[in-house]
């Protein structure tokens, strides 16, 4: 059941960001005129043509190019490397846990799990350090959309403070899931809470990197 | 009417009548809902169904098959667990097996009817129903192989001289004390198998032995008034108080049989252990019974209780007995809901233990068998150590060596904690073919090698018994005194006087000093002391007695040689090498050999005192006397001799050495346990994580060594590791992390805090600012 709603929700994440995208990049493309055609047939016609483009090289330089605007050049070196943690453990949670749920016939074991409770800790902290420093720019305060580079929009500042909350169950279940306190069945059932805190958690970080970087930067 | 309606009339009534008289021979007993137990008052009956008068000058033994069977049906009674291994096609998980133990040869071969991995099956080793009966009868409980039909009966079996076994209710359903299992190995020991639910159940005394009737003896020819000392014809002296006016007897029926029925033949305990420090099974102490969970109708196929026995047996209603069903409410599988908590089974709450131990760990792992530690527990059950039997001799033995907790993967990927024994046998390899040979076989082919412990010890026996002296015969060398014992065998014990002059010495005990066997004289003198004369004389006369002597009995000293010759004491001059200490010797063909061969001495000083009762130097030799007995096949490499210990298979190589290598044949064989179930702050595990996880962890990097009768350094070796199918190296991390485990709670609970704490200013802000009291205060 797990399985089945990861992958209709990563697919329909995908289809709405692409989708949003394509309907920007129309709006964009034909600033003024009236000939944009934002429809489905449209849609699809304009992925399938952008299918290729995945394969080039030029893809791989537009993310160095996108981690530098949004991060490097943004962020002094100390915030840099805590932004890499972050998003590195994340990763890589996101990948040993889901590759495990949607391919393995049995959950996370051996040197697979032993990683991701290691990269859980670093996750951890890393994200609460985010917090601490980030926090503020992602405040729902009016003042707070003075400067557009430094304050985003409020679809980021939901889908960060999702982020967060989802993150925050992930690094409890994941405690008290090691601790001598709770019976079989509460862990079950934190079993599930956790998988399905990292669902959210996978959703809106792709979610919130899409504005950050692509809509952000145009 | 005509003709033809009257003899359709006719033959259906003579149907009718036919069949109403045989269904009144067997008088159903349909159970009528109450849960009490019918007062069994009955007339017993024996073996040709007739009533038994215990006032009859030869009354026979009472049958169960006809005085139980007018309520209870034998026939479907013989198809249950405890009878049916050799006739069952679905035989379950693995269980405990028949283990074939002869020390003298060092076979400790494990036999089952069942087809179950690593275990012979007699049939297919030549073992009749016979043979086997006499083998393991002590512990069964009649019916099945006890009990062959008529063309089951191979020509060598004695079966009409001691009777069949008939299925023995009362082993199990017998709630009086008088019920003994000693009684019973005593007869089927003698061959006294139709008397000896009888002597068991303590209806009466039974004496004589058929095993030493002559074979064309049947129960019709009575007792033997001529032979009343030796070959006495069984008789049963019935206990006339316990038969009533009509001659009817009590039988204290229990009708689910108490537990230390079960335990007779079902129990396991720690050789290191006192009786004292031995807890009953947690069940068991909350007041269970064995047959509570081990249930059976009267059919009486026990429930096993064991996880998967529910799918096995495609029954879903055995799934309440397993641990997962009755305290849990889920079968193996973990889908189908069974019916939890019967008995009052609690619900364990695990708190803390994270979720994939249930799903890799039967609840036995935990919960069953002593915890895991550096050395394996070594444990004796009843059935393959002969627990329980009582009486003068020492019925118990060593060997097999079975230890526990092995935990094992089983085929389901579940771990399980099993009893493990290494065999031990000789065999025959056929290119891939592997035939173990007969204890018996092997002794007949290397006559002379196997028995060096006791030839000595006769030799020990001879001189005690015809010498007259004032002590012990005593054999000392390598540093150690043996002396005889009341088994045939011998005991040693560390040698503490002076050196003596000679590597073999054989000598007198007493009061704890060791002295020659005759004091030292100078045999050049005209004439000995009479004493020492006397002693010489009776000691070569004494062991002149011993029936497989080599030779005859000789006394060599420097250069004399003394001998009894028609009576008297001949001292002869010997030429040759100059004898420094008096040497009692063989003396054949004119040749002299020792009284024990080197060969016999190296023997004893390897095995005498030791488990191990095999030297390599026995193996090689026996192995190169049974090549001799097929040498043509042998010679053309078609057939190969082993012999198996420890885990490994020793051959002799091309150039006529020992070699030892693995060999599937010599893997241990395995079968899961289930109790003793401690209780849950017992379980491993109560102590945390640390229980297991840790670097050195017996759970996981324990050894298993091979172990067998042979004395040798060729053992096998292996992981714990192994047998749970895991790698050790990630083991060693994943246990090396619990070390660091407590920072990393730290380090998660302060992010956690403070992950928290924004995410509640955050919550709180917005709710201030959403009821505005944030606002009005600015």
């Amino acid at each position: 059941m797990f399985s089945i709603i990861t992958i209709l929700s990563m697919l329909g994440l995908v289809f709405l960001l692409s989708f949003l995208y394509f309907r920007n990049k129309q709006e964009r493309d034909s600033a003024g005129e009236d000939s944009a055609d934002i429809t489905l047939s449209g849609y699809f016609s304009w992925l399938f043509r952008c299918i290729p483009g995945f394969f080039r090289a030029v893809w791989i330089k537009r993310c160095k190019e996108l981690f530098q605007d949004s991060i490097s050049q943004r962020y002094p070196a100390g915030q840099r490397w805590i932004f890499i943690c972050l998003g590195l453990s994340f990763l890589f949670q996101a990948a040993s846990g889901f590759l495990f749920t949607l391919l393995g016939t049995q959950r996370l074991y051996g040197l697979s799990l032993l990683l991701h409770v290691l990269g859980g800790g670093l996750f951890a902290v890393s994200l609460s350090l985010v917090l601490v420093l980030r926090a503020r720019c992602y405040s729902f305060d009016k003042q707070s959309s003075e400067s557009k580079k430094d304050f985003p929009g409020w679809y980021q500042k939901i889908l960060f403070w999702l982020f967060v909350v989802s993150g925050f169950i992930l690094i409890v279940t994941a405690l008290a899931l090691m601790l001598p306190f709770f019976s079989l069945n509460v862990q079950q059932g934190m079993f599930e809470v956790h998988r399905y805190s990292a669902l959210v958690a996978l959703l809106s970080a792709a979610a919130f990197a899409y504005f950050a970087l692509l809509e952000e930067g145009k | 009417m005509n003709h033809k309606k009257i003899i359709f009339l006719l033959v259906t009534g003579l149907c009718a009548v036919a069949i109403l008289a045989a269904l009144a021979g067997q008088i159903i007993q349909n159970w009528d809902g109450s849960q009490t137990t019918p007062v069994h008052q009955i007339p017993l009956k024996d073996e040709f169904d007739q009533n038994i008068i215990p006032t009859e000058s030869y009354p026979l033994p009472y049958s169960t098959k006809y005085t139980c069977a007018p309520c209870h049906e034998y026939n479907i009674i013989q198809d249950g667990l405890h009878f049916n291994a050799a006739l069952s096609t679905q035989h379950g998980r693995p269980g405990e097996p028949w283990i074939w133990v002869d020390t003298k040869t060092g076979t400790v071969l494990p036999l089952s009817y069942r087809n179950w991995k690593g275990m012979w099956d007699p049939r297919k080793l030549g073992l009749t129903s016979w043979d086997f009966t006499l083998l393991f009868g002590r512990h069964m409980v009649g019916g099945g192989v006890n009990e062959p039909g008529d063309d089951e009966m191979s020509s060598e079996s004695r079966w009409d001289v001691s009777g069949k076994i008939e299925i023995n209710c009362m082993a199990c359903h017998n709630a009086s004390r008088m019920q003994s299992h000693s009684e019973w190995a005593k007869q089927v020991l003698r061959q006294n198998f139709r008397w000896a639910a009888t002597a068991a159940s303590g209806l009466g005394e039974v004496g004589g032995m058929a095993s030493r009737l002559p074979g064309t003896w049947d129960i019709f020819d009575g007792p033997n008034p001529d032979d009343t000392e030796w070959a006495v014809v069984p008789f049963v002296r019935y206990n006339s108080n316990r038969f009533d006016s009509k001659n009817r007897v009590f039988f204290d029926i229990a009708h689910k049989p108490d537990n230390y029925r079960c335990l007779t033949c079902h129990s396991v305990y720690p050789v290191q252990m006192k009786k004292i420090d031995i807890d009953d099974d947690v069940h068991s102490a909350a007041g269970l019974k064995c047959i509570d969970c081990h249930r059976n109708d009267l059919s009486h196929n026990m429930i096993r209780g064991y996880d998967g026995e529910a799918e096995d047996f495609q029954n879903p209603g055995l799934g309440d007995f397993s641990c997962q069903g009755c305290h849990m409410g889920k079968d193996l599988s973990g889908k189908d809901e069974a019916n939890a908590g019967r008995l009052g089974a609690p619900y364990p709450l695990h708190r803390g233990i994270p979720a994939v131990h249930f799903e890799k760990l039967s609840c036995t792992v935990c919960h069953a068998g002593p915890l895991p530690s550096n050395d394996f527990t070594r444990v004796r059950t009843s059935r393959a150590n002969r627990l329980g039997i009582y009486g003068v001799a020492q019925w118990f033995t060593d060997l097999p060596h079975i230890i526990e907790p092995v935990f094992i993967m089983d085929q389901e990927g579940i771990i399980v904690p099993h009893r493990l024994m290494w065999p031990a046998y000789w065999g025959r390899l056929e290119g891939e073919k592997i035939s173990p040979l007969k204890p018996a076989d092997v002794q007949a082919a290397a006559e002379g090698i196997f028995d060096v412990e006791e030839r000595i010890a006769r030799i020990l026996g001879a001189i005690f018994m015809g010498s007259e002296l004032e002590g012990i015969p005593v054999l000392v060398t390598h540093g150690n005194v043996y002396e005889f014992n009341v088994d045939a065998g011998l005991d040693v014990s560390p040698y503490s006087g002076e050196k003596p002059g000679m590597e073999v010495l054989w000598a007198i005990k007493k009061d704890g000093k060791v002295n020659s066997l005759v004091p030292d004289f100078d045999p050049g003198a005209e004439e000995l002391d009479i004493e020492i004369e006397s002693r010489i004389q009776k000691i070569l006369e004494s062991l002149a007695t011993m029936n497989d002597a080599p030779g005859k009995p000789i006394l060599v000293y420097k250069n004399f040689m003394y001998q009894v010759s028609e009576g008297y004491l001949e001292k002869k001059e010997m030429p040759g090498e100059r004898v420094e200490f008096p040497r009692w010797c063989w003396l054949k063909d004119n040749k002299t050999q020792p009284l024990a061969s080197e060969f016999k001495i190296r023997t004893i000083t390897a095995t005498v005192g030791f488990e191990q009762s095999l030297t390599e130097e026995q193996i090689e030799l026996v192995l190169k006397s049974l090549a001799q007995t097929e040498n043509q096949q042998v010679a053309e490499d078609k057939v190969e001799f082993f012999y198996i210990s420890g885990g490994e298979m020793f051959r002799i190589d091309g150039t006529g050495k020992l070699t030892a290598d693995e060999h599937p044949a010599a893997d241990p064989v395995v079968w899961p346990l289930g109790h003793q179930v401690r209780p849950a702050q017992q379980s491993l595990g109560i102590n945390g994580c640390y229980d297991c996880h840790k670097v050195q962890s017996a759970f996981f990097f324990n050894k298993v060594e091979g172990t067998g009768p042979l004395k040798t350094q060729k053992v096998a070796k292996r992981s714990a590791l192994s047998f749970m199918r895991m790698d050790r190296p990630f083991q060693k991390l994943f246990g090396l992390s619990f070390t660091v485990r407590p920072l990393f709670k730290i380090i998660l609970f302060v992010s956690a805090l403070i992950i928290g704490s924004i995410l509640v200013i955050v919550f709180l802000t917005a709710l201030g600012r959403l009821s505005g009291i944030i606002e009005k205060r600015k």
